[in-house]
This record gives structure tokens, C-alpha cells and sequence, in this order.
């Protein structure tokens, strides 16, 4: 699955250190839910604090550990 | 309904008052439930994963009320056996608890936008709420300026900035909640019109990111560089993992060389105990029944408190200071490999001091499969309720080299993990099929640990342990001295009892000791009637009865009675051996140590019972079997199935006998025994 939208990227795609703003989640409904509740929620801006297999993000003042794969289907603009 | 919900005192009789504490992880609402309740909380779970309600009575002003702390969550719609938990209680649909009268809901100052939607959720639970708004210290320290009239109007409710680290405003917290319990029940004071009712996540998060923006007069909350920089290094597959191994390597290292010297008072204190008892109690049955049965079984088990104590301690003060989810992302890759998400590492963690709360805290992996793999191994992990075993067989091998001892112990925890390890990838590709889930974890900020936090969790085990070896060994320890007692073989019956071989010297020995006795004579003939008495009594029958099954193990009948009643619960298979040897040795009177008359016991040819094959078959017997039956009970109660237990049981039997089978053919092969 990819975002249909042009001008959003996956955020593993984003440079260390740049910021985006959570677009959509193109994962299952579960995991979607999953990621929202620990905040990643469209709207909210996302720092990329680390690339690698296990991103680091910070969002809303926290930061996070994603896996690479959840990452790259995270789209951001 | 509450099958979710694990209660572990007995149930008190309910107060008037319920106070909730409720927030998301890492807010310090553990600590803030620590200052409220002291020493008098019901508990046995680890902090951050605190999976059960845990509860305290609690005197606010003229009102007493019961104070629950429950599981921390980011959100109640979700699916999770926590979020479930919380929800009922919150909705007072839980029959084991009050109806809630307050809502304590504790967030970070620090992270206020992440933590406002959890709030407004919570809001909406028609409860009077207070908003406990701790590490307020550290906004201070940035001197970060935040509008709590600002905050306290948008929400509608009381926010109460506090520090659970420097105790700021606790006083006006828990002056807050009498005020509130004063009061009758009322309908909550929430402007909800403000709020975001019924919204969804993504909603809640705009509405939070503007509250906290406009609290925070249009300054956004970052993590700091130095917090980046750290977090790079930790949670990188080069540098992280050396460094785990590295910290891992430091807290068990530090569990053994400090509670070495607690354990030597335990056994001495012990020791003097049996000692001076047996010296006052002249009657024998009676001397053997309090020095061998009571104080030799319990003295066994409470050896390991410091140790129970130490690690529990360390686990709290590394999850405290945010390093444990750190190392959750470093050994994730690693772990994934092998049919385990990251998540599993810190009830894999736990599960080093006990298999029952680390089951329980199973509950943060989300994904039912991994978490059943999770739930399957933990077991195999060396609980502290195996060190009396390894302790023993390092004692009778290695008497007090350190430095043997201690790999000795390094090998059982390796063989546990790597065995733990193993059957999951198998279960992975045959019983419990799929891949676990992907990594999604949040990385609470670096901060000082509490040692309050720290003392109360090992106060907490420490008392858990004392109850245990206190009720259910001494228990065991008293019906295992009875059935090595009874019924007692007289004199006139040994040499019919005896072995042909035997009887003869035991017909010339009382011949001799009538005519003329000595002291040498006289201890033979109590050695020989010691020994039959035990094969004479009903658990040398049983031991007798079963020694086949183990005698490929190098396992006398003695020791086939320590691994028969060590099904129940490992640990006593120490007091078992304690009481057998104390049984056997009344001659000599001599309980100076638990370990000295282990190491004494003779098998019928006269060579010693433990030599190195026999002590190491024990040794990796007792690292991979089942023995204990309450994680049996947990396993059946979170699987709600008995084919986990069982299979659990299965399994791992099947791996200790053939292991012990093996590590015993192979060790007399290389010895030449």
C-alpha cells in the first residue's frame, strides 16, 4: 500500500534530523490504532531523530522506537 | 469478569472511599502511589509494566479511602487486558472493587501535549478528576513558563503541579483529594463543552497539541540534544549491544557479590538457630522435628532473599532511569530472530526473579502469538527460586572458589536463555506460528532512578518471598520431615530391615556395644540406623519406589524425593536435602551448615552421593524443568487454557531429563567414572 497522495512521503525516507507533518498510516487497522494511541496521529509534526533499522522519532514531546518497516508506511508532508 | 485483574491480599472490607490513580507509562504514577500508600501497598509486579490494580488503604485527613493504581495506559479504547482492566474499574464495573469517588490521573509536565489526550479521555468518565501534573521540578529547572490557570480552565478540572521526586505539593494534593472525599459524590465540575468529546485519536492529539501550546504560551516541548545523542548510541545494533551485555553483566554481577555477604549472615543466623535449639530440646523427635524440619527447611529458601531482593532492586532503578526501554530496542532485532518481540525482553527481564510477575507482565505485547511463545519460555529462565539449587551443587562442587562458583551460575542462566531462546524459534516454526510484531515503543525521558521506587519494589518482594517460605515451605518442609520420619524404624526391627550385607555387622555391632562400647562402635551402629530408618520411613519408600525412573540420572532415592516434591515448587528441594541430611546425621547433632552434611552423604558403596557427574545431572535438571505450580496456575489463567500449562510441563521435562541424562553419561565419560 502507498499514500495516494503526491507531496507525502514515508517518513523513513525523511533525513535525520528533519521534521514532517503525519499525514496518514497505511498499515493494518490494529497496528493504525496502535500507533495513534502511543500519539502518532495525522496532524501532528514528527521529528526524525535517528535512521536505521529502528527509527527514533520524536513527536508532541516524546520520542519513539519504530521499526523500519512501520516507517515506511507512515507517510508525512 | 475480573479475570483480567489479579488481587493478591485478601480482600479488605471495602472503605467508603475509592481514589483511582490512573495515567500513561513512565508518568511516575507508581511513585505518586509509593508516597500515598508507604510500606502498606498489596503488590507483587515491577514497576512501568505494573499490570495489576494494586491497592493501599489510605487515611486523607478525617477520611480513610482505598487507593488502586492502576495499569498505565495511553488510551482506554484500546484491546489490551490492561486497558480492559482499567476501564472497568474506572467504570465501577468491577466487583471486587468500590465504586470510584476520585480520579487521580498523573501526567508528565514535561510531555504535556503526549499525555492531554489520555487526559481528556479520562475526563470523560463522569468522575470527580484531579490532575496530578508531576515532575514539575524539572519544568522549573528549564524555566519553561506554563499557565496552570490557563491549563486548569481549558480542562476543567484542578491540576495540581507536583514532584514525586522532591515532594513538592504533595501536601496540596492530598489535601485536595480529603476535600474532594469530604464532599458527597457530586457530578463532575468538567467543562466538557471545552473538551473533546467522543473524538477520535486523531482529534484528541490536535485538541492536546493546542492546549499545551496555549499553556505553554506557544513554546513546543523537545527532547533534548544530549537525550538524542544518547538515545543514538544505546538503541544502535554496534555500540548498544556490547553495552547491554555490558549492563546486564554489571547487575548480576553486583547481585552476587553484594548479597554474598547478607546470605553469609542468613546461614549463620540459621545455623545458630538449629544449633541452639537442638541444645535446649532434649527430646529427640521433638529437637529433630524444630532444627531439621522447621528452621533447616525454612533457613534453605530465605538464603536467596537478599539476592530476590538485589535484582528487583536493580531492575526498578535501570526502568527507572529509562534505560530498560533502550535496551528493548537493541536486542529487538536480535530477539525477532528468534520468534520474540522486543517487548517480551522485559518480562524476559523479570522473569530472572520470578516467572509469575513476568507472565503477568507478558500484557504489554499486544500480539496474541508472540505473547504465548513469550509465556512458554519464561519459565526456563533462571528464577531466583533455582539459586538455592545452583547454590548448592556450586558449595558441594566447588566449595568456596569464587571464581567456579560463579561460572557455574553464568551457566545456568546461559543455558536457561539460550535453551529459552531455542524452543522459541522452534515453537515459531511448528506450534505457535507467525512473526512477531513490529517494533512500535515509546522512550521515556533519561532521569535520575528513585531509590525510594527501588526499596519499596524489593521491600514489596521481600515480603512476597517471607509469606511464601513461611506458609507454603514450612508446610512442605514439616510434611517432608514427617514422611522421612515416619513411621520409625525400631531397633529390634534393623537388622531384619537391613540389607543382608549389613545385617550381619549390625547383629556383631550390638553384640559388641553390649559387651563393650566405644564411641567409634556406637557411631557406626548410628549411622546404619539413621540410614534405614530414612529407606524405612514413607518418603525413603517413595524414593525407593521411583529411583528407576532416575537412577539414569545418577539420582539416588534420596534425591529422587527432593525432584518429586520439587514438582510444586523447585526451591524446596533444598530444604528437602536439608531435612533428609539432617534426618540421616541426628547422630552427630551437627547443623553448623546446610551444605557440610549435604555433601556427606554417602550411597550405599560409600562413595560419595555427590560426585561431579550427579551434582552437575542435578544442576541441569533443576535449570530446565517445570517445577513450580503457581506459574502453572498463571499460565492457565492467561492462556485460559489447559493446554499451555501442560505442554509447558510436557516440554520442559522432556528437555531436563534428557539434558540431565546427557550432561550425567558425558561427565562420567570424561572423568572415567
Amino acid at each position: 500500500m502507498a499514500s495516494t497522495d503526491p507531496t507525502t512521503l514515508p517518513l523513513s525516507s525523511l533525513n535525520t534530523g528533519d521534521t514532517g507533518v503525519l499525514h496518514s498510516i497505511s498499515l493494518s487497522q490494529e497496528i493504525t490504532a496502535q500507533l495513534e494511541r502511543l500519539g502518532l496521529a495525522p496532524g501532528r509534526k514528527v521529528k526524525l531523530i535517528k535512521h536505521g533499522n529502528r527509527c527514533l522519532l520524536g513527536v508532541a514531546g516524546a520520542r519513539f522506537a519504530l521499526d523500519r518497516e512501520l516507517a515506511s508506511q507512515i507517510f508525512v508532508s | 469478569m475480573n479475570a483480567s485483574l489479579r488481587i493478591f491480599s485478601s480482600q479488605p472490607k471495602h472503605s467508603q472511599h475509592c481514589v483511582i490513580l490512573a495515567g500513561p507509562p513512565n508518568a511516575g504514577k507508581t511513585s505518586l502511589f509509593n508516597h500515598l500508600t508507604g510500606l502498606n501497598a498489596h503488590t507483587s509486579n515491577y514497576p512501568g509494566t505494573t499490570v495489576e490494580v494494586r491497592k493501599g488503604e489510605v487515611e486523607f485527613g478525617t477520611q480513610s479511602a482505598l487507593v488502586l493504581d492502576l495499569p498505565g495506559t495511553y488510551g482506554l479504547s484500546g484491546n489490551t487486558l490492561d486497558q480492559k482492566a482499567a476501564q472497568e474499574v474506572i467504570a465501577g464495573r468491577n466487583v471486587s472493587f468500590p465504586e470510584p469517588n476520585l480520579l487521580i490521573v498523573v501526567i508528565d509536565a514535561t510531555r504535556i501535549s503526549h499525555h492531554l489526550a489520555l487526559v481528556s479521555e479520562l475526563l470523560e468518565q463522569n468522575l470527580p478528576t484531579v490532575v496530578a501534573l508531576n515532575m514539575i521540578d524539572e519544568v522549573e529547572r528549564k524555566n519553561t513558563s506554563l499557565d496552570l490557570k490557563l491549563l486548569q480552565e481549558e480542562l476543567g478540572t484542578s491540576v495540581i503541579p507536583i514532584s514525586t521526586r522532591t515532594t513538592k505539593g504533595l501536601k496540596k494534593l492530598t489535601n485536595a483529594i480529603s476535600r474532594h472525599l469530604e464532599m458527597e459524590r457530586t457530578t463532575p465540575s468538567t467543562n466538557s463543552s471545552a473538551l473533546c468529546t467522543g473524538c477520535s485519536v486523531a482529534e484528541r492529539c490536535k485538541w492536546a497539541d493546542d492546549v499545551s501550546l496555549k499553556a505553554l504560551s506557544g513554546k513546543e516541548q523537545q527532547g533534548s540534544l544530549r537525550s538524542d545523542l544518547l538515545d543514538s548510541f544505546l538503541t544502535s545494533p554496534i555500540f548498544g549491544l556490547p553495552f547491554f551485555f555490558l549492563v546486564m553483566f554489571g547487575l548480576f554481577g553486583s547481585v552476587f557479590s553484594v548479597a554474598s555477604y547478607p546470605m553469609e549472615w542468613v546461614d549463620t543466623i540459621f545455623g545458630h538457630l538449629a544449633n541452639t535449639s537442638s541444645s535446649l530440646i532434649s527430646h529427640e523427635l521433638l529437637s529433630s522435628l524444630v532444627s531439621d524440619g522447621i528452621i533447616g527447611g525454612i533457613g534453605g529458601v530465605v538464603i536467596f532473599l537478599p539476592q530476590i531482593c538485589i535484582l528487583f532492586f536493580g531492575i526498578s532503578l535501570l526502568e527507572d532511569s529509562g534505560y530498560l526501554s533502550r535496551a528493548v530496542v537493541a536486542v529487538d532485532r536480535v530477539m525477532r530472530k528468534f520468534g520474540l518481540p522486543g517487548q517480551a525482553f522485559v518480562p524476559l527481564l523479570s522473569a530472572h526473579a520470578c516467572a509469575i510477575p513476568a507472565i503477568m507482565s507478558t500484557r504489554v505485547i499486544e500480539n496474541t502469538k508472540d505473547r504465548l511463545r513469550t509465556i512458554l519460555v519464561i519459565p526456563l529462565l533462571t528464577c531466583s527460586a533455582r539459586l538455592p539449587v545452583y547454590l548448592m551443587v556450586a558449595v558441594l562442587l566447588f566449595g568456596k572458589d569464587p571464581l567456579w562458583g560463579s561460572l557455574l551460575f553464568v551457566g545456568g542462566y546461559l543455558l536457561g536463555g539460550v535453551t529459552a531462546v531455542i524452543v522459541s524459534f522452534l515453537l515459531q516454526r511448528s506450534v505457535v506460528r507467525g512473526t512477531p510484531d513490529y517494533l512500535a515503543i515509546e522512550l521515556p525521558p533519561y532521569r535520575i532512578p528513585s531509590f525510594r521506587v527501588a526499596f519499596t519494589l524489593a521491600f514489596d518482594r521481600a515480603k512476597v518471598f517471607f509469606k511464601q517460605a513461611g506458609t507454603f515451605i514450612l508446610l512442605f518442609s514439616l510434611i517432608l520431615w514427617a514422611a522421612a520420619t515416619f513411621p520409625q524404624l525400631s531397633e529390634e526391627n534393623l537388622s531384619t530391615f537391613a540389607h543382608p550385607a549389613d545385617s550381619t555387622r549390625i547383629a556383631f555391632l550390638t553384640e559388641a556395644l553390649n559387651s563393650s562400647p566405644t564411641t567409634e562402635l556406637q557411631y557406626e551402629y548410628d549411622l546404619l540406623l539413621d540410614r534405614y530408618a530414612l529407606e524405612y520411613s514413607a518418603a525413603g519408600r517413595i524414593g525407593k519406589f521411583v529411583e528407576p525412573v532416575f537412577s539414569p540420572l545418577g539420582f539416588d532415592w534420596r534425591l529422587s524425593i527432593g525432584i518429586l516434591s520439587s514438582f510444586a515448587a523447585r526451591e524446596v528441594v533444598v530444604s528437602v536435602l536439608s531435612v533428609i541430611s539432617g534426618v540421616e546425621e541426628t547422630s552427630e547433632g551437627d547443623n553448623a551448615s546446610l551444605i557440610a552434611s549435604l555433601r556427606e552423604m554417602k550411597r550405599p558403596d560409600g562413595s560419595l552421593l555427590f560426585d561431579v557427574p550427579t551434582a552437575l545431572s542435578l544442576f541441569v535438571f533443576f535449570v530446565l524443568a517445570m517445577q513450580c505450580l503457581p506459574t502453572q496456575a498463571v499460565t492457565y489463567r492467561e492462556t485460559k487454557s489447559w493446554k499451555w500449562p501442560i505442554f509447558q510441563l510436557g516440554y520442559m521435562t522432556v528437555l531436563a531429563y534428557g539434558g540431565a541424562f546427557l550432561t550425567y553419561r558425558i561427565t562420567a565419560h570424561l572423568l572415567h567414572l
